[in-house]
């Protein structure tokens, strides 16, 4: 029961209150994990190829977790149990390449791996799915999962009678008054309550509504590439870094053009729908962010972003100077080098969206150095 | 040998000395529910946190966010509106899945905690009392916002534990119940709590009297327009304690408007209850936004029509009335109440070389309405023409936003400028939160009007009742007294043809005396007559076109012709209030992880 002021005043001052306790149990312990894995290392071609190979499947038991779900009508969050699991398969591979060729050393690193994670043990019986900002777990769900509708297109003129009601047939948005420009969503499920109605139906994996799992934010395949050459004194050196495959839903600010009411426009934002541009990347926006406003920023296909990037993390350039001259200089040895970190990113991102983080912060810096080592 | 017998006997105390609890440790550098509740002290410790109900997000009437959230309720009714949004109502934009905030019981649950440790506390018995009476009454302040909104819903009499599943996943309580057990506890309260309080604006007997006033009429009045039984037993507790308040308060402030603009409340007559804001310690976001650019809480036509003339009647019959042509005309020799929460009109010139700088027009009509608002303020700090927060001297009213010379502050789409909280002596430019007008909750000016229309649904309603109650908040109001025994069918050629006249010209002085404090939705549905007051197109003022942003819209031919609106009419576009509306959808996720959580009706 942590104490604060309270939002009142008595006799001039705001006096100490205390928050209400939460539920606890006693009878909790420490989470177990179990893995097995097996693997292959080889070295073939005088060790000039090395490679291994790894595979393993984690368990993760007991993890402290909400004994379940509750009602609102409990006044709290459940207390916390040891009442979840997850499983990890996963794999690693890496392989290397060391070689001479006359005056050249060279060498080539790869490593990839990825991993999938499921949750195993879950008390969400109804597997209710949550909200985007706080989603559920429940069993069977990979973690990651982006739940959102499938975009069909914008609300044309043709959709709508004279009167501004939509016409028969046409699919409509439960609690939203569409217009022409509005973003329209693809019936997937009709229930009793919901015939060519666009909705989250009971918001459960069993009754999603129109929603359905439309990536997923892992990041997977997560690679690095080395590599470097050297001849005589000179070496160049490089590491790439990247990810080949994840979904990212951005939403937001950044994503939607006047996103909130107090929002503004960024420039890449600029195509979205107007009569005079139906083509448009966006859809309607409205004043004040009112209206159908907030039914075109769902978390749907169309916005969604691929996060997949390749980075350049480091180039290094270097040159030892020969023995000889610098002798004279009573020099053992002088190396000079540049080196270059997080020069180059490639990605579909957003233009200042970061991919390993995926947020809009203050980003990864480009560091130039330039160096020389002097031994005396 | 020996000290390997010394290694035994050792492990062997050691065994003795771990039992279970031995590791049980309350924490000593914080509370627990164990050390938390012990002396009188620690209970009002405890019990500021309570209220925070004042300003729960879930509730209707709240005291937070800024001067759009305190009429919401008002909004919710289509007294006023929002020219940016729709009626959620009116516009059937309500679902299950995108339920009004309500369904908490969390804070049902923060009360309980308190009364479940008063028993085996270190009080004296009156003390012990004292405290569950100040429980009971938040929690029945709780309960009759659930209660309003859902009709059923679970009773919770004590602290629900993780193993309750027939609690958790049980279904809800009948709201004859629910009612009962509310009344039942606040009459506990009312007889078992410290007269005075704990002193300086905290929950005493009046506080409690004032809820059973507001609870009584409310159940009361639900029950017979609704037509479930036993009104009568709700509207005699509101009978009863409305008459010891009023007896305790027997003075009506001289000043409306000062109720929502003044420094120190506790110096305004009749306060019963009101959130304390003081310089540097609580200061609240409310006196400056209403002078800001945010505040798009209009009033519109059909419910300026329900104010009355200054002769007492309504603008149907009365011969003071002007008609509509022009605001002039419209606001001229209206219920003064009228004028304190819609900027009346003016015209003045701007100074070049400042923003604060005017001077009057060369046209009489254009400072009508100053001359009169200043004249009716003494105090200069109500000052006309209005002044914004930062200070600018707005120049017109109607000012419209987007119209050729108006500016971003304190403008509005159609005209109706909604404003409550006018006090230039408070501190609004320092930031958005540092204004310290205190915000009123309990106030006598209510349990009047609960009285008389108490008193009139038991059928006792007389003119003695009137002067008792209504004719007290005439005068000032520059209103003429109601004469009951002239209130017939032809009145009011306007009224809602369902209600009774003198029981319109009630909930008629309901609605101006409250306008902008948020009983609107309420009262609208325990009247069973939402759709009455939902279903209206809110129309704008009459004013020339020149000028005006082209996404004003323009009513062409009848009775409205020239006036301007923003929204569109619901009920032309086949929308409009449901009846099932009258409680309102518990939410999705609550009725998927609860199969016994029955919904409502209709939904």
């Amino acid at each position: 029961m942590a104490p604060y002021d309270a939002l009142w005043i008595y006799t001039g001052v705001t006096p100490k209150t205390l928050r209400t306790p939460g539920m606890v149990r006693a009878n909790y312990t420490w989470e177990k994990v179990r893995t097995l894995n097996g693997g292959v290392d080889i070295g073939i071609l005088q060790n000039r190829l090395t490679a291994s190979f790894d595979i393993y499947k984690r368990l993760t038991l007991g993890m402290l977790a909400p004994g379940m779900d509750f009602p609102a009508v409990a006044g709290t969050d459940a207390p916390y149990q040891n009442a979840a699991d997850l499983k990890t398969n996963g794999w690693e591979l890496t392989m290397n390449w060391t070689d001479k060729a006359g005056e050249f050393t060279y060498g080539l690193g790869l490593n990839l791996y990825d991993a999938k994670t499921v949750i195993t043990k879950y008390r969400n019986d109804v597997k209710e799915l949550g909200t985007p900002a706080k989603r559920s777990f429940y069993e069977g769900m990979q973690i990651g999962e982006i739940w959102g509708y499938v975009t069909d297109g914008f609300y044309t003129a043709g959709d709508f009678n004279e009167d501004g009601t939509l016409k028969e047939g046409v699919v409509s948005i439960n609690g939203v008054i569409s217009h022409e420009g509005d973003i329209k969503y693809k019936n997937l499920r009709d229930g009793t309550n919901s015939v060519n109605r666009i909705d989250n139906g009971q918001n459960t994996f069993t009754d999603p509504g129109d929603q359905k799992i439309i990536g997923n934010a892992t990041a997977r395949y997560n690679y690095g590439i080395n590599g470097f050459i050297a001849w005589k004194g000179i070496g160049l050196s490089f590491i790439l870094q990247g990810v080949a495959k994840r979904d990212a839903w951005i939403g937001g600010d950044i994503m939607f053009p006047h996103a909130g009411q107090f929002s503004t426009f960024y420039a890449h934002q600029l195509d979205y729908w107007t009569p005079a541009n139906t083509d448009a990347y966006y859809g309607r926006i409205y004043q004040n962010a009112q209206e159908s406003h907030g039914a075109n920023q769902r978390i749907q296909t169309r916005f969604l972003q691929n996060a997949a990037y390749l980075r350049v993390k480091n180039i290094t350039l270097s040159y030892s100077i020969p023995a000889h001259p610098i002798s004279k200089l009573n020099l053992k040895n002088v190396k000079v080098f540049y080196s270059g970190e997080n020069l180059f990113t490639f990605s579909k991102l957003i233009r200042g969206i970061d991919p390993e983080s995926l947020g809009w912060e203050y980003p990864h810096a480009v560091t130039n150095s330039f160096g020389i080592n002097i031994g005396l | 040998m020996k000290k390997f017998k010394l290694y035994i006997l050792s492990f062997l105390l050691l065994g003795a000395s771990c039992s279970d609890k031995f590791l049980d440790e309350l924490p000593a550098d914080a509370f627990t529910e164990g050390t938390a509740f012990i002396s009188y002290d620690n209970f009002k410790t405890y019990s500021w946190s309570l209220y925070e109900i004042f300003s729960d997000p879930s509730h209707l009437q709240r005291i937070a966010g800024d001067i759009t959230a305190l009429p919401e309720g008002d909004v919710e009714a289509n007294y006023l509106y929002n020219s940016n949004g729709r009626n959620r109502w009116a516009w059937q934009t309500v679902t299950a899945e995108t339920p009004p905030a309500g369904w908490n019981f969390a804070y049902i649950r923060k009360v309980n905690i308190m009364l479940r440790n008063i028993d085996r506390s270190a009080m004296t018995e009156p003390e012990k009392e004292h405290w569950r009476a100040v429980g009971l009454f938040f929690r029945s302040f709780h309960y009759m916002e659930l209660l309003s909104k859902y009709g059923d819903v679970p009773w919770l009499e004590d602290v629900v534990e993780e193993d309750q599943t027939d609690v958790i996943y049980g279904p809800r309580t009948p709201r004859d119940e629910v009612a009962a057990n509310i009344l039942r506890d606040l009459q506990f309260a009312e007889n078992k709590i410290k007269p005075g309080g704990d002193g300086d604006n905290t929950i005493n007997k009046n506080c409690v009297l004032a809820l059973i006033s507001r609870f009584g009429l409310r159940e009361g009045t639900w029950r017979k327009y609704h037509g479930l039984p036993d009104s009568e037993r709700y509207l005699k507790e509101c009978e009863r304690a409305s008459a010891l308040l009023m007896t305790a308060f027997p003075t009506v402030a001289a000043d409306f408007q000062h109720r929502w603009s003044t420094e120190d409340l506790r110096t305004y007559p009749g306060m019963i209850l009101f959130k304390e804001y003081a310089s540097n310690v609580i200061m609240q976001p409310f006196s400056r936004s209403e002078r800001g650019g945010s505040n798009k809480i209009e009033m519109h036509a059909r419910t300026i029509e329900r104010y009355l003339c200054s002769d007492g009647k309504p603008i149907g019959t009365s011969i003071r009335y002007e008609g509509a042509a022009t605001m002039n005309d419209e606001f001229r020799n209206r219920d003064y109440r009228l004028l304190y929460r819609i900027i009346p009109p003016y015209k003045v010139n701007r100074v070049p070389g400042g923003n604060v700088l005017w001077t009057y027009t060369n046209n009489p009509a254009d400072r009508e309405y100053i001359d009169l608002m200043n004249s009716l303020d003494p105090t200069g700090l109500r000052p006309f023409p209005v002044l914004t927060w930062q200070p600018f001297t707005i120049d017109r009213i109607p000012h419209i936003t987007g119209a050729t010379g108006s500016l971003a502050p304190m403008s509005n789409n159609c005209g109706y400028y909604f404003y409550m909280c006018y006090n230039t002596g408070t501190d609004v430019l320092s930031g958005g939160s540092f204004a310290t007008t205190d915000i009123p909750i309990f106030h006598i000016e209510e349990v009047l009007l609960n009285y008389a229309e108490a008193i009139y649904e038991l059928g006792k309603f007389s003119q003695p009742i009137a002067d008792q109650t209504i004719n007290k908040l005439r005068p000032r109001a520059h209103v003429a007294n109601m004469i009951v025994a002239a209130i017939g069918d032809d009145f009011d050629p306007n009224r809602d043809p369902e209600v009774p006249p003198v029981l319109w010209e009630i909930r008629r002085e309901r609605m101006a005396e409250l306008m902008g404090e948020g009983f609107g939705f309420d009262d609208i549905r325990r009247w069973k007559r939402a759709g009455y007051f939902i279903n209206a197109q809110p129309l704008g003022v009459r004013m020339p076109k020149a000028g005006t942003p082209a996404a004003l819209k323009w009513v062409t031919t009848g009775a409205d012709a020239g006036r301007c609106y923003r929204i569109d009419d619901p009920l032309a576009q086949a929308k409009g209030w449901k009846d099932y509306y009258y409680l309102y959808p518990i939410p999705l996720t609550e009725t998927v992880l609860n199969d016994k959580l029955k919904q409502n009706t209709g939904w």
